[in-house]
């Protein structure tokens, strides 16, 4: 991302931390108590509610990786994005009513209550150790990314040598731990409707001036399919970039999988009424559509402008967006995709600190029967000690950080997606078959993910760790339940789910 | 005869559409150790089916005859029908392969997924959460 330094630039970052951080410092006086500060007040709008679900479930991933991916493997790659069609439905549908309804009649403020709610604290404490082991990876990667774009955009590294990107990692993190630690959920969400708003403006903007750079969509297929180096095999999604089996892994992963996602399930208990989730699945499938005409758009015009000679070959996929950028577009627009950027890496940070401070010090002390006495107290600086952690982390532990980000979303999806989706669901479903799902789904996924990257484990052609790991979880679940039903599930629980 | 009483039906019908969501899950978990043509078709109608099996498990189990459980049928047989298409148009000209999956994927379902949501939604509240609270 060198090169994307320039007053505009410059000025649109500045600018925009100074007003997220003024809306943390307005969001810090509503966030007096845990439920301020972890759930928002259970007082949020439809709107704000669905934008910050988008905006959470749509990291720095969106803007940078995933035309970075499209790039590396062709529109393969849309088999992870085009499920959201359905997948805001299908929370809404499978787990949206049954966890508000909980979050109201009881005190639940994060996933792992849930769990401990219907199968017990010990299985409870199994889903939060899943959110920490997946926090550690998204907050480690947001931070890191928020590292390297801030020093781009700063040009700090001529400067500072070395310290270029810790110094530019740090500008972003105490502005993004001043509103998390002051406001809490409050000021997430709000902050999130101003980063949503940026999202899609930017994304739109660079899609439409992507696919115009090219002359338009049927230009772009057609000088990508006559292209030696791409061919037609590359507009097609199951066509040979990816093994089908890997492709079709992808949509199975990314549409049942994000019911398993805290950080997308945490905004339902915030929601003021059960209600207001009726127009939930419009609001957050389009605002997520629109962001995705800049995977669409810079995904494969980069390489038709790189086929037709037009750009230079990336050095790396991940390029792919600034190279754009800095091919096509105008100063104001590269100002509008580096607000766009920060939004999303910081709109993913914000909800994980939460989260990631709710599991210890309230999901873990709980499942050991140790329970915090002062939450809010201790969720305050459980943020700022896991912002400041992370981020040493990540600056010290790159790789392994890259590799725990990659495998977050498939390691939530698959420990966490059959307890929830069928958890609340089945009576039948007990503590012995939620708490093998979760550790299976836990266990499996990350070790066949590192025992493949070590080469370790060999798996078949297009066998995706996060996808097997899933599918097994959900046998275990259900296998398990079938040969061994747990006791009768509380009347009381089950009155709320089931009204 | 008699019928059995409503909490028996319902378990078993739970335990019948979640062992059908068991067996879509184990041919998602063996797909990959089967001969190349079987381990593909068989993802692609497991992985179209398991979204609206879930729904249709959840709904379906504890409410006889919604409506959101032909909705979500509907959108099961059209994600299974979809990406068994792909399966089929592997190599094709393009961009029929590409278009196949922006529009059988996203732009249908988009719109009418949310709208049929929001129009069965109010057949999931409970009397009291149906008032406005405002």
């Amino acid at each position: 991302v060198s090169g994307l330094s320039s007053p505009v630039a410059w000025a649109t970052a500045v600018g925009y931390l100074v007003v997220v951080a003024g809306v943390g410092a307005w969001a810090s006086r509503r966030a007096r108590d845990p439920k301020g500060f972890f759930i928002a007040n259970q007082s949020l709008g439809l709107v704000v509610t669905g934008l910050a679900t988008a905006t959470a479930a749509f990291s720095g991933f969106v803007f940078l990786g995933g035309p970075g991916l499209t790039y590396r493997i062709g529109a393969a790659s849309l088999l992870i994005c085009l499920p959201l069609s359905f997948t805001a439905a299908l929370l809404g549908w499978v787990v949206a009513l049954p966890l508000r309804r909980l979050a109201g009649a009881h005190e639940i403020y994060t996933v792992a209550d849930v769990v401990a709610l219907r199968f017990g604290r010990r299985t409870g404490g199994w889903a939060a150790l899943t959110v920490v082991v997946g926090t550690v990876g998204y907050l480690g990667t947001q931070l890191l990314a928020l590292g390297i774009f801030l020093e781009a955009i700063f040009g700090t590294r001529d400067a500072l040598g070395p310290w270029s990107r810790p110094v530019a990692m740090g500008i972003g993190l105490v502005v993004l731990l001043a509103y998390s630690a002051a406001g809490g959920m409050v000021a997430g969400v709000y902050t999130d409707v101003l980063q949503g708003v940026l999202m899609v403006a930017a994304a739109l903007a660079v899609g439409w001036v992507a696919v115009e750079s090219v002359g338009g969509f049927g230009p772009l297929v057609e000088s990508i399919a006559a292209s030696e180096s791409l061919g037609p095999s590359f507009l097609d999604p199951l066509g040979g970039r990816v093994s089908p089996v890997g492709a079709l892994g992808f949509f199975f992963v990314f549409s049942v999988g994000v019911l398993g996602q805290p950080h997308m399930l945490h905004k339902l208990f915030m929601i003021e009424s059960p209600r207001r989730l009726k127009w939930f699945p419009l609001v957050v499938a389009g605002s997520q559509s629109l962001c995705l005409f800049i995977w669409l758009g810079v995904g494969f015009a980069v390489p038709a402008l790189v086929a037709s000679g037009a750009m230079s070959p990336l050095v790396s996929p991940d390029d792919a967006t600034p190279s754009f950028l800095l091919h096509a577009a105008s100063p104001l627009l590269i100002g509008l995709v580096v607000a766009g950027v920060l939004a999303a890496i910081m709109s993913t940070a914000d909800s994980f600190l939460n989260i990631g401070a709710a599991a210890l010090v309230r999901d873990l002390p709980r499942a050991f029967d140790r329970p915090v006495a002062d939450e809010l107290e201790a969720g305050r600086w459980a943020v700022v000690g896991l912002g400041i952690a992370s981020a040493v982390v990540a600056l010290t532990f790159g790789d392994l950080v890259a590799l725990l980000g990659t495998l977050a979303f498939g390691t939530f999806a698959a420990a966490l997606t059959p307890a929830l989706a069928i958890g609340l669901a089945w009576r039948r479903v007990g503590p012995i078959a939620a708490g093998a799902s979760i550790a299976i789904g836990l266990g499996l996924n990350v070790g066949l993910e590192v025992g493949r990257r070590f080469e370790w484990i060999v798996l078949p052609a297009g066998a995706l760790p996060s996808a097997l790991a899933l599918a097994a979880s959900f046998v275990v679940l259900i296998v398990t339940t079938f040969v061994a039903p747990g006791p009768p599930a509380s009347q009381a629980v089950w009155d709320v789910i089931d009204r | 005869m008699t019928s059995p009483d409503p909490a028996t039906a319902e378990s078993r019908r739970s335990a019948l559409l979640f062992g059908a969501v068991g067996l879509l899950a184990t041919v998602l978990l063996v797909a990959p150790w089967l001969p190349a043509e079987w381990a593909v078709w068989g993802f692609a109608v497991a992985a179209g089916l398991l979204p609206a099996a879930l729904v249709v498990g959840g709904v379906g189990g504890r409410r006889h005859r919604h409506p959101i459980v032909m909705v979500a049928v509907i959108l099961g047989l059209w994600l299974a029908a979809t990406l068994a298409g792909l399966v089929i148009a592997r190599g094709g000209p393009p961009p029929g392969p590409l278009m196949l999956a922006v529009v059988g994927l996203w732009l249908l379902p988009l719109v009418p997924v949310g709208l049929l949501f929001a129009l069965t939604f109010d057949r999931l509240l409970s009397d009291d959460e149906g008032e406005d609270p405002s």
